[in-house]
């Protein structure tokens, strides 16, 4: 058409499904409010790479001169090849994902976005993040039984910890050719959190235990205490699981700007600015992976079914461990707290306090909620990283 | 997607090591912060007992 190539000749049935794809995470970002910052460009990443001929978009030259135009499953055997990226999202892609650059400046973001006061004042929360990882283990398992070899078992299970970078950050080591899979399923499942948790928290919890008050406030944690906490924790983390160290390290180097005190510019920086633009890359690079000639297979949208089942028994982890608490504790603690363990934060936290309070008007749970979801956040980051060193 | 003949035994390990390995972390870290806020919450608490003390003596010196 007027001495151009057009791209209608290639359009076929698999681009026009992910299309349509991209463009529902589109709606359900804007109109369902559903993790917009993230279903957004990924969305509109899945439609950038799916319009055919878009190799100025996610392309690779190969050294014979041929154009690869979408990022093939085994995207790293590509570039060992010798394949020079061409398109603007390959040269984010190939430098921010191949070399850990944006799930790492994501956790230094949101280690300035989180306030560890509530598990500093009661750090038996610690345990509920802990169980709440049940859910990695669980989905681990059932991905080998249904045929999964264990480097991709490991990277479905992440899944379960709810925590987008780190399933990005460890699917990247063990299995990339899966990582727009894994990538999407736990984006897309954080934010139908408040669909997923709550009828699994119902299942296994009483009405009595739902109703069960906590005080809303905890003790006052002091400044000096705040600091500490980040300094301890990349100590204790990086001594016992080494290879969670990148993870952990900038997630507590966010935090330590944002409780220094003396580091304000930096920290508000982080925890705005420099968030958004890594984001933004994130999702639109997320989206431009899922080609359709890589995305529709059985393979991915297996693993978007095994993302289901990560999140339901990582819920039932956390809550199940609270009621084995509640045998020994004096208060009590409401063991719906235990489902924020998954590290969706704030999302889970979010949750149990609507669900709380559905249950008991008087109940305000989100600042108990709030210290399981932060550990939750470090225990996936310690489950990747024992993964990492078991098949290193 | 490799196979279907798995080994279970070392699936099974690999879940139980790495669920153990978390839950050591994490019960460490539980216990080294519980203890720095006992230090803390002790000193504070001698710091405003200290303070409480003075205001008495300063009280009874009047």
């Amino acid at each position: 058409m007027f001495g151009i190539e057009t791209g209608f000749a290639f359009l076929t049935w698999q681009r026009l499904i992910m299309l349509v794809v991209g463009g529902v995470l589109i709606y359900l970002g804007i109109a369902k409010k559903w993790e917009p910052l993230l279903l957004v460009p990924i969305g509109f990443g899945i439609i950038l790479v799916n319009i055919p001929l878009g190799y100025q978009v996610m392309g690779f030259q190969m050294p014979d001169g041929t154009i690869v135009d979408y990022l093939p499953p085994h995207w790293m055997e590509l570039i060992e090849q010798g394949g020079r990226p061409i398109g603007f999202l390959s040269h984010i892609f190939q430098y921010g994902f191949g070399w850990d650059l944006i799930p790492l400046c994501i956790f230094i973001g949101l280690g300035a976005l989180t306030d560890f006061s509530p598990l500093i004042a009661r750090p038996i929360y610690f345990l509920l993040g802990a169980a709440a990882q049940f859910g990695v283990y669980a989905a681990f398992l059932t991905a080998i039984a249904v045929g999964f070899d264990i480097p991709e078992a490991c990277s479905i299970g992440i899944i379960g910890g709810a925590d987008g970078p780190t399933t990005v950050y460890l699917t990247r080591r063990l299995a990339p050719w899966l990582l727009g899979a894994t990538a999407v399923a736990a984006y897309t499942y954080m934010a139908m959190v408040p669909l997923i948790q709550p009828p699994v928290i119902k299942a296994i919890t009483t009405e009595k235990e739902r109703k069960i008050y906590m005080e809303p406030t905890l003790r006052e944690v002091s400044r000096t205490e705040q600091i500490i906490f980040p300094v301890m924790v990349t100590v204790v983390v990086g001594l016992l699981v080494p290879a969670a160290l990148p993870l952990i390290g900038c997630f507590m180097l966010g935090n330590l700007l944002r409780v220094s005190g003396v580091t304000d510019r930096l920290s508000a920086t982080m925890a705005g600015a420099f968030i958004d633009i890594v984001t933004v890359f994130l999702g639109v690079c997320i989206g431009a992976y899922l080609a359709a000639t890589s995305f529709l297979l059985p393979q991915p949208l297996m693993v978007f079914g095994l993302g289901v089942v990560a999140f339901a028994f990582a819920t039932m982890g956390g809550v199940l461990l609270a009621k084995l608490m509640n045998l020994f504790l004096t208060p009590k603690i409401n063991p719906m707290i235990g489902a924020a363990g998954v590290s969706a934060v704030p999302m889970s936290a979010r949750v149990v306090q609507k669900m709380g309070q559905q249950a008991n008007p008087r109940n305000f749970l989100l600042m108990h909620a709030m210290g399981p979801n932060a550990a939750g956040v470090i225990g996936t980051a310690a489950a990747a990283g024992a993964f990492i060193s078991f098949l290193r | 997607m490799v196979s279907m003949s798995v080994d279970w035994g070392e699936a099974i390990l690999l879940a139980g090591k790495g669920f153990g390995v978390v839950f050591l972390v994490l019960v460490i870290l539980a216990v080294v912060t519980w203890l720095v806020g006992l230090v803390f919450q002790r000193s504070k608490r001698g710091q405003e007992e200290a303070r409480s003390a003075t205001k008495e003596e300063i009280k009874a010196k009047d």
